[in-house]
C-alpha cells in the first residue's frame, strides 16, 4: 500500500513536470515575447526558421503546374532565418534540412495516417532553398529523395497534389532544420525519418497549399 | 540465389501493389470510387475566415479565444448527400504544426474534442468547455491542464513568421470511450480503423507588430 502511494505521488510529480515542459515549450515556439523568436523572456532569443515561395501564396491554391495533373514540378521554396523581423545567420549547429510533403485529407484504410507524397532529407544546411522542379534520386549536393508516391513508382522525388474534383485537399510542406545528418537509405520509411529527427529539430517551418482537380 | 530472386520478385510485386493502392486512395478522396456510385466525402467550411487565410484576433489565444463556427458537409460528385450510415461521431484535432518542442518532431496540440454526435451539422462559435449536453467531450490541449476544464485554445504565435494552425476533422464509425484527460496518442489509437471521412481547415496566425 505504501509503495503504491509513493508511486502515485511520483506519477503526479511527473505529470506536473511534463505539463510545465509543455507550457514552457510554447515560449520559444509561440514566440510570445517581441522578436518572434523569444522564449517569453526565458533564455536568449534564437533565430527562427521560415520558408517562403514565389510559386503561390501560403495557404492558397497550388497552381496546376505543380500538381500531378500538370507538370508535377516542385514549387520553388526559399529558406530564411529571422530574429526580431530581421534576417540573421542560421544557427551554427545547423547541418541539414528535411522536407515532408503530405496530403492531410486522406485517411487510408480507415486509419488516422494521412498520405505521404514526398520526403527528402540531407538537404545541406547551406541550401538557401529548393529549386523549382528539383531532381529525383540522390542529388550531387547530398540531398536524398526518400519515400513517397514517386518512390512507390520507382522514381523517388516530388509528387504533386492529385485530389479529384471534390472538396479541396490541404497539402502541407513541413520543413525541419536539423543539427545532424540522417544515415538512412532512400527506401526508408516516413516513420524512420521522423525517428531519425527526434532530438535534432532546431527549427521548423510549414507552407500550405490547397488543391482539387478542376476538369 | 534462386530464393533471393523470388524474394526480389515478390518485393517488386508488393511495391507495385502498394503504389497502386496509394493511387487508388487518391480516387475515393476526390469523391470517385472505381466502379460503384460516388462515395460521400466529408468537407468542412467556416465563415470565420477563408480556408488557408489569417485567423482573426477574435479566435486567437491572445484575443477573445473563441472557437470559430464550422459547418459539416457530405458530398458525392459535388452534390450534397446524406452522411454514411456508419457515421457515429466526429473528432477534432487542432494543432500548431510549426512548433517543435525540445527538438522533437512533436508539434503543439492546442485543442481536441471527440464524441461530437454524427447528427451534428454545425459547431457554434465559442463552443463550451468540458463535457457538453450533446455528448461532445473536450479533450487534451493547452487548456485542461492542472484540473481546468478542457476547451478550445486559439492561435498564440508571436510577431515572427506565421504559424500554420490546422483543424483536422475525423468522421468515425464509433464512439470513443476515453476520459477528457486522455492523451493525443490515445485518441489517435482509438480512432485507428474507424475513420470513414476526414477534412481539414487551415488558418495562419502571428501577433500584429507592437
Amino acid at each position: 500500500m505504501k509503495m503504491e502511494k509513493i508511486q502515485r505521488v511520483l506519477l503526479s510529480m511527473i505529470a506536473v513536470l511534463a505539463t510545465g515542459a509543455i507550457i514552457m515549450a510554447q515560449g520559444p515556439g509561440d514566440g510570445k515575447g517581441p522578436g518572434g523568436g523569444k522564449g517569453g523572456g526565458r533564455g536568449p532569443a534564437g533565430p527562427v526558421f521560415t520558408v517562403t515561395s514565389p510559386s503561390f501564396p501560403d495557404g492558397g491554391e497550388v497552381p496546376r503546374k505543380h500538381s500531378f495533373y500538370g507538370e508535377n514540378k516542385l514549387p520553388q521554396f526559399n529558406f530564411s532565418w529571422v530574429q526580431g523581423g530581421n534576417p540573421v545567420a542560421a544557427p551554427a549547429a545547423l547541418q541539414t534540412y528535411v522536407v515532408i510533403f503530405h496530403d492531410i485529407e486522406n485517411a487510408t484504410a480507415k486509419g488516422p495516417a494521412d498520405t505521404l507524397h514526398w520526403a527528402a532529407f540531407n538537404i545541406p544546411g547551406t541550401a538557401k532553398g529548393l529549386p523549382e522542379g528539383m531532381g529525383t534520386g540522390d542529388l550531387p549536393d547530398g540531398t536524398r529523395n526518400g519515400p513517397g508516391i514517386g518512390a512507390g513508382r520507382g522514381a523517388p522525388g516530388y509528387f504533386g497534389p492529385g485530389a479529384g474534383p471534390g472538396p479541396f485537399h490541404h497539402y502541407v510542406w513541413e520543413f525541419y532544420a536539423l543539427d545532424t545528418k540522417l544515415d538512412l537509405p532512400a527506401n526508408t520509411t516516413r516513420d524512420e525519418i521522423v525517428k531519425g529527427m527526434e532530438g535534432h529539430v532546431i527549427g521548423k517551418a510549414a507552407y500550405v497549399g490547397r488543391f482539387h482537380n478542376v476538369p | 540465389m534462386k530464393m533471393k530472386t523470388i524474394q526480389r520478385g515478390m518485393l517488386s510485386a508488393i511495391a507495385v501493389l502498394a503504389s497502386g493502392a496509394m493511387l487508388m486512395a487518391q480516387a475515393p478522396a476526390g469523391g470517385k470510387g472505381k466502379g460503384g456510385p460516388p462515395r460521400p466525402v466529408l468537407s468542412v467550411t467556416s465563415t470565420a475566415w477563408a480556408d488557408g487565410g489569417e485567423v482573426p484576433m477574435k479566435h486567437a489565444g491572445r484575443g477573445e479565444n473563441k472557437s470559430p463556427a464550422f459547418e459539416f458537409h457530405w458530398t458525392a460528385g459535388n452534390d450534397p448527400v446524406a452522411p454514411p450510415d456508419g457515421l457515429q461521431t466526429y473528432a477534432i484535432i487542432f494543432h500548431d504544426i510549426e512548433n517543435s518542442s525540445n527538438k522533437t518532431t512533436v508539434d503543439t496540440l492546442h485543442w481536441s474534442a471527440f464524441n461530437i454526435p454524427g447528427t451534428t451539422k454545425t459547431l457554434p462559435e465559442g463552443l463550451g468547455a468540458g463535457d457538453l449536453p450533446d455528448g461532445t467531450r473536450n479533450g487534451p490541449g493547452i487548456n485542461g491542464r492542472g484540473g481546468n476544464p478542457s476547451s478550445y485554445f486559439g492561435p498564440g504565435a508571436g510577431v515572427g513568421p506565421f504559424h500554420h494552425y490546422v483543424f483536422e476533422f475525423y468522421a468515425l464509425d464509433t464512439k470513443i470511450d476515453l476520459p477528457a484527460t486522455t492523451s493525443r496518442d490515445e485518441l489517435m489509437k482509438a480512432m485507428d480503423g474507424h475513420v470513414i471521412g476526414k477534412a481539414a481547415y487551415v488558418g495562419r496566425f502571428h501577433a500584429p507588430p507592437q
